[in-house]
């Protein structure tokens, strides 16, 4: 199993254990998902809810991680990290876009004994035209050829 | 020219090749380097294991 792999289940089973519900969003999504791009942190979408918060404290503790608030383009942000990992909750995307929605279009992955809601291409891409952030324009382009290349390949 | 030191990935790579000439054709704006890269994530063995986190090791992101 990669690294990757690896990381990704120790963080689900935490996840798992303090009973939060995650989509995987950003970078990891994308990359899983056949996008050319490398990424530093997992970004997970949750609902904006305080025992929402509660859990990540939760979760914090149980991967002996620091934790830490910022503001996002689109939302406030949780940060998680440690030297292993940094994870982002994010609680907003676009404003159209519900937690609800997005979890019925996304993928369930499998890593390692843990499933996890990967969001759909598509619904990445409507956030990142949302966040209008020149490191969020840059990756669109490359969203748009993989959604492109996936369709073709499917035809095939 | 192709040399290829490994057969599993010779043929990896032939099927990577077939996909992207099919691509271009019927998407000819695209850069090649760009699709091949795109097409390789679609169709590797999800037994390679996909690689996406950074992690820095002395001073360097490396995967």
């Amino acid at each position: 199993m990669s690294h990757e792999y690896t990381i990704l289940e120790k963080i689900l089973k935490a996840i798992k254990n303090v009973k939060l519900e995650v989509i995987l969003i950003g970078g990891a999504a994308l990359s899983l998902q056949g996008v050319p791009i490398m990424t530093q942190d997992i970004d997970f979408f949750i609902r904006d809810t305080e025992l929402n918060k509660k859990k990540i404290k939760e979760l914090s503790k149980l991967l002996n991680a620091s934790l830490y608030k910022k503001q996002h383009a689109i939302s406030e942000v949780i940060t998680i990290e440690s030297k292993d990992f940094i994870i982002d909750f994010i609680f907003r995307l676009a404003p159209e876009q519900k937690f609800e929605s997005i979890r019925s279009r996304a993928k369930k992955i499998k890593f390692g004994k843990y499933y996890c809601y990967v969001a759909d291409l598509n619904d990445i891409l409507k956030a990142k035209e949302f966040s209008d952030r020149p490191k969020d324009k840059l990756v669109i382009p490359l969203i748009k050829d993989t959604i492109d290349i996936k369709k073709k390949i499917q035809k095939c | 020219m192709e040399i290829h030191y490994n057969e599993e990935y010779k043929k990896f790579l032939k099927k990577c090749r077939k996909i992207e000439a099919k691509v271009l054709k019927a998407y000819p704006e695209k850069d090649p380097d760009t699709v091949h890269l795109i097409v390789r994530n679609l169709i590797m063995p999800k037994k390679w294991g996909k690689r996406f986190l950074l992690r820095k090791v002395k001073g360097t992101y490396v995967p």
